[in-house]
């Protein structure tokens, strides 16, 4: 049985008229509302995930919100760390992108590339979106 | 044809369903700007964005434990597209045009918005042929 499972993100979805990424989203309800032990790597462009202080309410349509819930995906990052689910963000990712260790939610793992190996290797499932 | 000085005419090709890319979001946004300038909007939905102009959608509740978050429901994007063609009414005009194939592939041909037109592939033509500039979107955007 996959008592504990990784959660893998590669590539952000913003927008898409869903309050944040649908996998995202499926994902925190795992961690707060399952027995499964739910943990997450952002890896790839997917890093921007834990960035805090992201902001959909410029998006528009007509003068209606897209987003008419003030939400952003470090929101459901933070959550899910207050609620027992460890978000890692693999370092070489976030630098390359110039996000620095304090622009990621307090709680996020910063790991290496090479670590992505042994975390997976502990988990007994591994789902990538 | 091509002009050489301000589009007219805009075709957009759409190929990415709903609430999967940002895509379906910044052509709306994309078009309600076109609208605003006097330009005319064509867009060809195919492949899966055909699904956004399903009439059928509804605002639907998040789950309880993650309304904290996300709050306690989401619209739904056949609503902005409604929006965008009544504002097309009073100025420029919008045209949503959905694939006949892609539709009854889907079995959502019953189930289009009234105020969007099913075409053919014949139609992505004449759109692409009469537009000053053509934007296409492939489904993996």
């Amino acid at each position: 049985m996959a008592e504990k499972t990784l959660v893998i993100f590669e590539k952000p979805i913003y927008l898409c008229m869903e309050p944040v990424d649908p996998h995202l989203f499926a994902t925190a309800f795992g961690v707060v509302e399952t027995p499964v032990e739910v943990n997450v790597l952002l890896r790839d462009s997917a890093v921007t995930y834990a960035v805090e202080r992201q902001d959909m309410k410029g998006a528009k349509v007509l003068g209606v919100d897209v987003q008419e819930f003030d939400t952003n995906p470090a929101r459901v990052v933070k959550f899910m760390i207050e609620n027992g689910g460890q978000v890692y963000v693999v370092r070489e990712d976030a630098e390359a992108r110039g996000i620095a260790p304090t622009d990621l939610v307090p709680g996020v793992r910063l790991i290496s590339r090479e670590e992505t190996v042994g975390l997976i290797e502990n988990h007994d499932a591994v789902m990538v979106w | 044809m091509a002009r050489q000085n301000g589009a007219k005419s805009v075709a957009i090709v759409l190929a990415t369903g709903s609430y999967e890319r940002e895509a379906p979001t910044t052509v709306l946004r994309l078009a309600e700007k076109l609208l605003e300038r006097g330009v005319n909007v064509n867009v060809w939905a195919f492949e899966e964005a055909v699904t956004l102009t399903n009439k059928d959608q509804i605002d639907h509740s998040e789950p309880g434990a993650l309304q904290g978050i996300l709050g306690e429901k989401h619209s739904h994007v056949s609503k902005y597209i409604d929006m965008l063609l009544r504002a097309g009414l009073h100025g420029a005009k919008l045209d949503w045009v959905s694939c006949v194939l892609c539709v009854q592939e889907r079995g959502v041909e019953k189930h289009q918005m009234n105020s969007v037109t099913i075409g053919t592939l014949g139609d992505l033509w004449k759109f692409v042929r009469a537009a000053d500039r053509v934007i296409t979107i492939p489904s993996y955007r």
